[in-house]
């Protein structure tokens, strides 16, 4: 889903791109190509991740996946346990929690302009066992649309 | 589409649902400014965690989310912005959503504030939200 929006309040004309992502397999990742034809950023970025049984720390990352190179954009700062289902939300406001019990992780993601067309978003999980399992994932993209 | 105007909204009136719906301004693209509320748990055991979701169609996009579990028989005040950073370190009794700053609603969204693990008899208190919007030509 694509719309026109003239910012008042930007360097040009922008679209935004709302994306909803399918379920990777179980124990799978996420990676999503940046859309085409356009300067992309990622304005917000949803998802969940449900843990199995076996014992290990799951650490959520966000990257920029390039031709040849990656680069993390965002980290949660805490891993997810055995048998959890936690919320996760990316965006450029994000912050960072340190008490506990923690039910979400907001993870900040500086990414403006940065995913040019090839380049992909993905989501990696540190740790990731065989049959956790990543859902509900929405990306609100920002696209400064090549001119033709 | 170079023209805005802003809506604030609010109401004493509580609300004992999981749930308070806000409907997209028709005509225009608008963006969530900032939200306050208050949530008072009754004495059911259970972890709360509070949601600001765009709901389109089936799909919610979850624009921001509350961090720590909001325990039984405990009142929390909630402030959801785009330019605040969450709460350090416990205890605290107020909390902090940060979500994005862009205009992502359309027309046909709607804005959820859910509560997860709602416990019957929680409810919502001095609920107030700011939208800023730009007229669709």
């Amino acid at each position: 889903m694509r719309d026109n929006l003239v910012s008042p309040f930007d360097i040009g004309n922008f679209t935004v791109e709302y994306v909803i992502g399918a379920n990777p397999a179980a124990g799978a990742l996420y990676s999503a190509a940046s859309p085409g034809n356009a300067r992309a950023g990622v304005i917000s970025l949803s998802f969940k991740l449900v843990t199995d049984a076996n014992v290990a720390s799951r650490y959520i990352e966000v990257i920029h996946n390039r031709p040849g190179y990656t680069s993390v954009i965002g980290a949660a700062y805490l891993g997810q346990a055995a048998t959890e289902t936690r919320q996760y939300v990316a965006h450029q406001g994000g912050g960072v929690s340190t008490a506990t019990p923690v039910k979400a992780i907001v993870l900040s993601i500086p990414s403006d302009g940065i995913f040019l067309e090839g380049h992909r978003l993905d989501i990696g999980v540190t740790g990731i066992q065989a049959t956790d399992q990543l859902s509900d994932i929405r990306i609100f993209w920002k696209l400064w649309p090549y001119e033709q | 589409m170079s023209v805005f105007a802003h809506t604030l909204e609010y109401t004493n009136v509580a609300k004992v649902t999981a749930q308070w719906d806000i409907s997209a301004p028709l005509n225009a693209r608008s963006e969530l400014v900032m939200a306050s509320f208050q949530i008072q748990t009754v004495v059911a055991a259970a972890d709360r965690v509070v949601h600001v979701s765009i709901v389109r169609g089936a799909n919610a996009h979850v624009l921001g989310s509350s961090c720590f579990a909001h325990v039984a028989s405990t009142t929390w005040n909630y402030i959801v912005g785009q330019h605040g950073s969450l709460n350090p370190l416990a205890p605290f009794t107020d909390l902090y959503i940060p979500i994005c700053s862009l205009p992502l609603i359309t027309p046909g969204d709607t804005i959820r504030f859910l509560i997860h693990n709602h416990q019957a008899g929680d409810s919502w208190h001095y609920r107030a939200h700011a939208l800023k919007f730009w007229n669709l030509e």
